[in-house]
């Protein structure tokens, strides 16, 4: 019974979840869609197990800090990366539909940034997801998401021109928040 | 004009929004297959666990003498015993593991109105009830990482030890004395017994609460004394 529960919850989210989880893992890969798919599947995993400790109104966060770890996990750890062989096939086959221009300078210009200033970017760019929030799945301190916001914004800026002198060193865009955001690191 | 959101967006418009059902009930698959594993793991390590307890335990047991090995009870002589490993692997919460009510068969030696959520009685003899969380298999004598009731030995002061913490269990006197691994309650059950309670601090119990579990707690006649 509690195993059915726990079945039917985590698929209900799965569904739900699914999707932004997997937005979020391809920019914190550059663009690598094999590896997003990777990180996804870990982070689903890991929670599948933990499921019945993980409150309900803290998944989300849950899932944020899983997914950063992983992927900072795996760029710690790069032998990780090799090629295995596995007894098993995939369970899916992913066909990579060629990349727009778009994607292509934007993962590109994420690539150069290091793995956890490129985290900060995304997760406070993509969802909006608060300086503290994104602090805690972040394991550092909410000066150092700012500090880390900022320098990646600027070297996203000065790589992409569509970007330049577009205020958006904030989530809405505004400029005091850009002052507030850098003035305690 | 282009915002970052708006380009991070774009760059991402590809990836599927809603996932297939085949892809959830791959998720699906993958994590009762992980969840499994975890606990075969489980299962392996306090097996392991329980046989080193056991084995080290009996060169520095207190057995009961007079007795025949499916009588005896060993007492750890150092709770500490393996207490690293489990300590170190199992998980602990910062409230512990909640106390719920026994509906199973009770016991000849000591009756018990609550147990720990997720736990159930591994053994019971006239010497000793052991508690143990779902999933452990291995011997109930063996006490790491377990939750064991019995009287205080018949050798040795009958007093509650001097270097504890006191508490009250109902309105009886009581004394927690905290080990490295567990920690043990030893109290006075209002109808001449001292009665014992050892429970690892894998359960992540406070005083109040090791003395709320004993409060449930009945010694019957066929309780006795170990030796040693």
């Amino acid at each position: 019974m509690k195993q059915d529960s726990r079945e039917e919850q985590f698929r209900t989210y799965v569904t739900r979840n699914r999707g932004p989880l997997l937005r979020t893992a391809t920019l914190l890969a550059s663009g690598d869609s094999h590896r997003a798919e990777d990180l996804v599947q870990t982070v689903l995993l890991r929670m599948y197990v933990a499921w019945p400790r993980i409150r309900h109104e803290t998944r989300d966060a849950y899932a944020r800090r899983t997914l950063v770890n992983a992927h900072l996990d795996e760029r710690r750890r790069p032998h990780l990366r090799h090629e295995r062989t596995h007894a098993e096939l995939p369970d899916v086959v992913v066909e990579d539909a060629a990349p727009t221009d778009t994607e292509t300078a934007v993962f590109r210009a994420l690539a150069e940034l290091p793995p956890r200033m490129r985290a900060a970017v995304v997760l406070r760019h993509l969802y909006d997801v608060s300086v503290s929030d994104t602090a805690d799945a972040l394991g550092c301190s909410e000066g150092t998401v700012k500090s880390q916001t900022a320098r990646g914004l600027a070297q996203l800026r000065a790589a992409l021109p569509e970007l330049a002198g577009d205020g958006s060193d904030h989530p809405t865009g505004r400029a005091a928040d850009v002052v507030k955001e850098t003035a305690h690191e | 004009m282009n915002d970052i959101k708006q380009l991070l967006n774009e760059a991402t418009r590809s990836v599927e929004a809603v996932p297939s059902a085949e892809v959830v009930e791959a998720d699906v698959r993958r994590g009762r297959a992980a969840l499994a594993r975890a606990r075969r793991r489980r299962t392996i390590r306090n097996s392991v666990i329980g046989m080193a307890a056991t084995f080290a335990l009996v060169g520095g047991s207190i057995t009961v003498g007079g007795l025949g090995d499916s009588d005896r009870a060993a007492v750890p002589s150092d709770p500490r015993a393996g207490s690293s490993e489990a300590t170190a692997k199992e998980p602990g919460t910062a409230t512990g593991v909640r106390l719920v009510a026994y509906t199973g068969k009770q016991p000849d030696g000591f009756i018990v109105d609550r147990v720990p959520e997720g736990w159930f009685i591994q053994g019971s003899r006239a010497y000793s009830l052991t508690i143990a969380p779902e999933g452990d298999t291995s011997h109930p004598d063996g006490f790491v990482g377990k939750l064991v009731v019995m009287l205080l030995s018949r050798t040795g002061p009958q007093e509650l030890p001097k270097n504890g913490e006191p508490v009250k269990v109902g309105d009886q006197d009581g004394v927690v004395v905290h080990q490295d691994a567990s920690d043990t309650l030893t109290y006075r059950d209002g109808e001449g017994h001292i009665v014992q309670v050892q429970a690892w601090k894998t359960l992540g119990w406070t005083n109040d609460r090791l003395a709320g579990f004993a409060e449930g707690v009945q010694v019957t006649a066929h309780a006795k004394q170990g030796v040693g």
